[in-house]
């Protein structure tokens, strides 16, 4: 059938909530009835209203922030980049506090069990910008570009911004490894897994380990608990700050049930 | 949501001739007792009322007897050559399943009752088999794992909180206009990967294709 519907979508969303007056309803329910299209949208329309339905605890929890606690955000994170800067301590001016989000994937009902998907949360590493004197090469004002993205959680936004300045200079381990949570939080999870590889085999940085340890929880999101484990094992062997709780989610792992696993 | 300002065109939208034939086809089959028409009326029409019952009565178990109700009458109906426009079929059968879910909630009136939503098997009876229900399960988590966590937030206060973009746009702190964007582009991701599904599994009997 030629269905020349106009607002289908608009339509379909009234006709859901129960909005829609009674005799538009009624016109909509005769209308689809005979038309494949518009029954394939309610159809469409009400898997994802379940789907959402079902998920919606963890998109509430990710759900973003007003402008307000941007703001507010905004001006604590310089407070804390001054302090740090007079520290001098290079590598720390990278990160500072974010809002907590766990992976988009970790919505996805596993095989393997809910547990897996919580083991397969994770928080985004906070990111504050360094105080740069002077001027900034290209690759860095593309990464600060993108990661202005990344601090207000629209991770997906920032991975062009990454990718440009990652390409730019494909030495820097920061640049890689942000552009590696940024696509496990935008829910591409391969590319996240590759770019972290990535940034481990630049050798001895300060993002070493915690490459290795998102890997392990994108491998968790992958449901792949043996690749998991291992990447656990570097993150212990490494002895760096995120030893205990690498250490705690390999008790948790190896804990589970082997039909579980 | 306000749909009173935007143009509403339902009545008379894709009444194609080729179809107003092939529903004359099908009540002309059903009334000579041709069995196969009879199953090719319930295998289309099944998941429509089913659809309709349950938006309208929030309980997946009373629409499927509602469903069952409404195609028992609508083939007496039509083997009884009680159908005076067989060309507008679609519309007898849902004025059918509409008159039955009314009758329904008289009934509910006497005997009140608590209704559970069931939002997690919306569109089951429009697919086959419980792997096609999983596939399609499937391809929507992928589809909302594939867009940011704004949009499924958007996607949220829209289809399950049933908010007004301009509501969304003052919670999440954007545009008027990036929200309906952002909604629309969402809602086109995923209901594309799904009409993909739908096109390869459901097989409608009353396809040009089938009755030619």
């Amino acid at each position: 059938m030629l269905c020349a519907l106009t607002n289908r979508q608009e339509v379909v969303e009234g006709y859901l909530s129960g909005s829609l007056a009674p005799e538009k309803r009624d016109s909509f329910e005769e209308h689809y009835f005979g038309c494949d299209e518009c029954f394939a949208t309610l159809q469409a329309h009400r898997a994802l209203q379940a789907e959402l339905s079902a998920g919606a605890a963890q998109i509430r929890a990710v759900s973003p922030r007003k402008p307000g606690f941007w703001r507010w955000s905004v001006a604590i994170a310089t407070a804390a980049i001054v302090i740090v800067a007079a520290i001098g301590i290079r590598w720390s001016m990278k990160r500072s506090s974010t809002p907590t989000v766990p992976p988009t994937q970790a919505m996805q009902a596993n095989p393997t069990g809910p547990a897996l998907a919580e083991l397969a949360h994770f928080d985004p590493p906070p990111y504050t910008p360094a105080v740069m004197r002077g001027v900034q090469d290209e690759a860095t004002r593309k990464f600060s570009a993108a990661m202005k993205q990344y601090q207000q959680g629209r991770y997906d936004l920032a991975i062009p911004g990454l990718r440009q300045a990652a390409k730019l200079n494909p030495e820097d381990p920061g640049f890689i490894f942000f552009l590696g949570i940024s696509q496990l939080l935008s829910g591409n999870t391969d590319e996240g897994v590759a770019a972290l590889q990535q940034c481990i085999a630049l050798g001895d940085t300060p993002y070493v380990e915690e490459a290795h340890y998102y890997l392990a929880k994108a491998s968790l999101q992958k449901g792949d608990v043996t690749a998991a484990e291992k990447e656990l094992q570097a993150v212990v062997q490494l002895k760096g700050s995120l030893l205990s709780k690498a250490q705690e989610l390999l008790q948790v792992i190896q804990s589970r049930a082997p039909v579980a696993r | 949501m306000d749909v009173g300002s935007v143009s509403f065109i339902i009545k008379n939208v894709g009444v194609h001739s080729d179809d107003s034939i092939i529903w004359a086809d099908l009540v002309d089959r059903v009334r000579r007792g041709d069995s196969s028409a009879e199953e090719e009326l319930s295998r289309y029409f099944y998941p429509r009322i089913v659809a309709m019952s349950v938006i309208r009565l929030r309980d997946p178990e009373v629409a499927q007897e509602i469903a069952q109700d409404v195609l028992l009458a609508v083939v007496v109906a039509l083997r009884e050559g009680k159908v005076r426009e067989p060309e507008k079929l679609p519309g007898f059968v849902s004025g059918t399943a509409r008159n039955l879910v009314n009758n329904h909630f008289r009934c509910l009136r006497d005997e009140p009752r608590t209704v559970e939503l069931d939002l997690e098997t919306p569109s089951s009876h429009n697919l086959e088999t419980e792997a096609e229900l999983a596939e399609q399960r499937e391809r929507v988590r992928a589809a909302l794992e594939r867009i940011s966590s704004q949009d499924r937030t958007i996607l949220l206060l829209t289809l399950v909180e049933g908010m007004h973009p301009r509501e969304i746009a003052l919670r999440v702190g954007l545009s008027l206009e990036n929200v309906r964007t952002r909604k629309m582009r969402a809602i086109r991701q995923v209901t594309d990967q799904l009409r993909k599904l739908s096109r390869t599994s459901e097989k409608t009997p009353l396809s040009r294709e089938t009755l030619k």
